[in-house]
């Protein structure tokens, strides 16, 4: 596979059936020689393998999504989604492969610039904690332990915060929030660590029209300023309006690429076994319906 | 004759400060614990301090010791309870059972394995355990002049870590992936937390007893939590709590003939707390209420 393709082309993998499982011990660590071409790449992903319990959830993934995007990773229930991403992240152990983000660094050299937005469900919102003093942990990567919070620390709060429209709840408890403004405060939080890659997991999730909105908003935004977002999102027919590229996973890599590459029949059927196809087709016809 | 009120209230002084230390930090340290979820890693630490402190027992009369130098024992105390928490570890991660199932059974493991080695330390001639009971049932009129002075030290340093790491720890309770991708260790941070609760167990076994010890850790914290939902006034209420708690009990079990401190604290603590659940402004049964009703005001439909 040329390097050009790993940057902009579709990659099309074989359906799963057809590879054998990888030994995690035959894999070689270190940087094959094509990477070397795609240190602008905001995100590299080099045939990883992650497994619980040894037992795999994700097959030799490999794949570099190229700065300044919105990069969209889908695929069915179980097929290794939030796990792309928490491995890329550091939150679960590789069995196999590495990851390198901003021009080619380990995530522990850049932990500052890269941002986590966990699932909303991940944290317990009856939590004593306001909405300033979550968007406050946003700022944590650029502190050290007993660290103090600096007059430039404020400000990106504030900002961040008004950037989504929470300003007003700053001092609310968390759990007196909507769920749309739940989500907004995870987003207020990694927009305040000011990083230059953002993993996102479901940020569109149950919300309501306006947190939408203003959520694809802040992604656009985002993707001007050159920074690259990383989102799983669980909807596909509104892949191709917000996300620039896919990840179509189903524990192996079926596609990736520019979104209308990626969501074509043959991939989706390929992800997703059959059986999503005619559900989406006739959720589409629906959406048509209720518009006209 | 006139010597004696000097002396009972010089008494009265000590246990007041001591409880009244170990009640404010056992309420600030109960707060991160249970905010961490491990309110019961606090009962089975508890309990598993009971073999470390009939074991540093013997090896101090084995030593030639009288056996009841309270640091020693306390020592052994910590050294056992913080082996019981390795043991849960080790059990839920290598032996497939989950951590309430593996709580369960290291707790009466230790417990067990104490009160076997505690056979043997009443066949020690020289030793009517009398000093080893104080700290299973908690005794607060045991207190010497020197144990106060350890408590105070103690307290002082589980104090000054939680506040100075009441951010970091914070960010720990409230989303551990978030503070892994922040570049904290979480395991590090974890263990200081752990360290803090064993410290303001093993200094609370003398006032409250192994037994009831996890009580002064989690009673303070779950009333506070209905007075506030801000996360650094739920620390000063449950330290108050606790102090307050502890006092009352310590001093009430002292003028009223040899109840054990251990069992009025609870008890004391146990009333703040359904004062709490019900008065409390932020989420108690009161407050509920009226929020309930405003909701139901606001959304016009008229309240019975």
């Amino acid at each position: 596979m040329s390097v050009a393709d790993r940057g902009t082309g579709t990659v099309d993998r074989n359906s799963p059936g057809d590879r054998v499982p990888v030994d995690p011990a035959s894999i070689v660590h270190g940087m094959p020689p094509g990477h070397e071409h795609a240190r602008d790449a905001a995100l590299m992903v080099h045939d990883v393998t992650v497994a619980y319990d040894r037992r795999p959830v994700l097959f030799a993934i490999d794949l570099d999504v190229p700065a300044g995007c919105l990069c969209a990773v889908v695929g069915p229930n179980g097929s290794g989604k939030t796990t792309l991403l928490r491995g890329c992240l550091g939150l679960v152990p590789l069995a196999a492969g590495h990851v390198r983000m901003l021009g080619g660094q380990r995530l522990d050299q850049v932990r500052a610039d890269v941002a986590y937005v966990p699932q909303r469900e991940s944290v317990d919102w009856d939590f004593p904690v306001s909405v300033r003093d979550v968007v406050r942990m946003g700022r944590l990567p650029h502190r050290r332990w007993f660290g103090r919070m600096t007059a430039e620390d404020h400000r990106r709060v504030d900002e961040a915060m008004a950037r989504v429209e929470i300003g007003d709840l700053a001092d609310r408890q968390i759990g007196r929030l909507s769920g749309g403004q739940q989500q907004r405060v995870f987003l207020a939080r990694a927009l305040a660590q000011d990083a230059r890659l953002y993993f996102m997991d479901e940020p569109f999730a149950a919300v309501d029209a306006t947190t939408e909105r203003a959520i694809l908003d802040v992604l656009r935004d985002l993707r001007r300023q050159g920074r690259t977002v990383i989102a799983v999102h669980h909807d596909l027919p509104t892949v191709a309006a917000f996300f620039d590229r896919a990840i179509l996973l189903n524990q192996r890599l079926v596609a990736y690429g520019p979104v209308d590459e990626v969501l074509t029949p043959v991939h989706l059927e390929r992800a997703y076994g059959g059986r999503l196809v005619p559900l989406a087709a006739a959720a589409d016809a629906l959406r048509t319906q209720a518009g006209g | 004759m006139t010597g004696m009120p000097a002396a009972i209230l010089h008494g009265a002084t000590l246990v007041a400060v001591g409880t009244a230390m170990l009640g404010a930090v056992a309420g600030l340290v109960g707060v991160f614990l249970l905010l961490r979820r491990r309110a019961l890693l606090g009962d089975a630490l508890g309990h598993a301090t009971l073999p470390g402190i009939a074991l540093a027992f013997l090896v101090m009369v084995g030593l030639g010791g009288s056996g009841r130098w309270l640091p020693g024992l306390l020592l052994g105390a910590a050294a056992t309870g913080l082996l019981g928490v390795a043991c849960i570890s080790l059990l839920t991660r290598t032996g497939r059972i989950r951590d309430d199932t593996a709580m369960a059974v290291v707790l009466g493991v230790f417990f067990g394995l104490g009160v076997a080695l505690l056979g043997i330390v009443q066949r020690v001639p020289q030793a009517g355990p009398a000093g080893l009971e104080s700290l299973i049932y908690g005794r607060a009129a045991s207190m010497l002049r020197e144990d106060l002075l350890w408590i105070a030290a103690l307290a002082t340093v589980v104090g000054l870590f939680v506040v100075a790491l009441r951010r970091d720890l914070t960010v720990l309770c409230f989303d551990e992936s978030f503070a892994r991708t922040a570049g904290r260790r979480t395991i590090r941070l974890d263990l200081v937390l752990l360290a803090l609760v064993t410290v303001a167990t093993v200094i609370g076994l003398q006032v409250v007893g192994l037994i009831l010890v996890v009580a002064l850790l989690v009673i303070p914290a779950a009333a506070a939590r209905f007075w506030t939902d801000h996360l650094g006034r739920m620390l000063i209420t449950s330290a108050a709590i606790g102090s307050a708690g502890a006092v009352t009990g310590a001093l009430l079990s002292a003028s009223y003939a040899d109840l054990p401190t251990g069992a009025v604290i609870v008890l004391v603590l146990a009333c703040g707390y359904g004062i709490s659940a019900v008065a409390g402004p932020a989420r108690g049964l009161l407050a509920r209420r009226r929020s309930g009703r405003l909701a139901a005001r606001a959304m016009g439909s008229p309240m019975p």
